[in-house]
């Protein structure tokens, strides 16, 4: 996991890898799959918590370009971040760019 | 006739030695299984060299990425020849993979420091550019069980971020080289 840590900037999202207790907010699931996000963009409300569960045979990160999160989505467990913030993030892998999604977060 | 458009000369010279360069025959499923094969394994050998010899936490974490990655999707291809009842073949393209890698990884091996984890990460770029394009337009096109053929999707899906990886580490590589002049040339 060492490669994987979180890095600095977690100021619009609170990050979460595993199960851990109930956020406050919906909770909404991205799955990853032979190399896509889906759905690629999704549009939740501050408080909210996004979830990407890795369904592919290589391990991924969620990793927001402007540094506000970035998270290990490991192979089978989800891992999660709480949206704190409006705005419209773009995600991507760090270990395979060509991945990408969106995440638009109104109030 | 299959034409491949290569990246590198490197590349170029490696398919123009193989019978599926010129010919109008193209490789069947067991030897597409073995040339897939050899192209993760040879990428797996390129990273154990750069594990052992670079001290460069982005061309580390990028080759133990590499390990991980390559392996996976060998193992998944293991797997399916298994289920299949498919045999793979051995075959002059792979001989000729091999052979190339061979003499790349003694050229590494004789680098080090910045001069090493530059050649390596050019390399990178270069083989997966090489690989991808091999992929993209033999490998996948002329397979005909459509298991391998979807296999070999997604497996090029992962080597194009991987490409694109190394593209950003090359990058990043070049940026730490320039800086590491420029405070060289003030001392």
């Amino acid at each position: 996991m060492r490669s994987f840590a979180p890095r600095a900037g977690f100021s619009t999202v609170v990050a979460m890898a595993g199960a851990l207790s109930a956020p406050a907010g919906e909770r909404t699931r991205i799955v990853i799959n032979d190399l896509d996000f889906a759905p690629s963009t999704v549009t939740v409300h501050v408080g909210d918590t996004v979830e990407w569960i890795n369904r592919d045979i290589v391990e991924h990160t969620a990793t927001a370009r402007d540094g506000a999160f970035d998270i290990a989505t490991p192979r089978g467990r989800p891992a999660s971040a709480r949206m704190k913030a409006v705005g419209r993030m773009e995600y991507y892998c760090r270990l395979h760019p060509n991945m990408v999604g969106v995440i638009n977060v109104v109030k | 006739m299959k034409t491949i458009v290569l990246a590198g000369a490197t590349a170029a010279l490696l398919l123009a030695a193989t019978p599926f360069a010129n010919a109008a025959d193209t490789p069947t499923d067991p030897q597409i299984a073995h040339i897939a094969y050899t192209a993760g394994t040879v990428d797996i050998g390129y990273a154990e060299i750069a594990l052992q010899r670079s001290k460069n936490r982005t061309v580390r974490e990028f080759a133990a990425e590499m390990v991980k990655d390559h392996k996976a999707v060998n193992d998944k291809a293991l797997a399916l020849v298994k289920k299949l009842g498919v045999t793979p073949e051995d075959n002059e393209t792979s001989q000729t993979l091999a052979k190339q890698a061979a003499d790349k990884r003694a050229e590494l091996m004789q680098l080090s420091g910045p001069a090493f984890d530059r050649a390596y990460a050019e390399n990178e770029v270069a083989y997966h550019s090489f690989v991808n394009n091999a992929v993209d337009k033999l490998l996948i096109p002329s397979a005909n069980n459509q298991e391998l053929k979807g296999l070999l999707k997604v497996g090029l899906k992962i080597f194009q971020g991987h490409q694109q990886h190394a593209e950003n580490m090359v990058q990043k590589l070049g940026k730490t080289t320039r800086a590491w002049k420029s405070t060289a040339s003030k001392e």
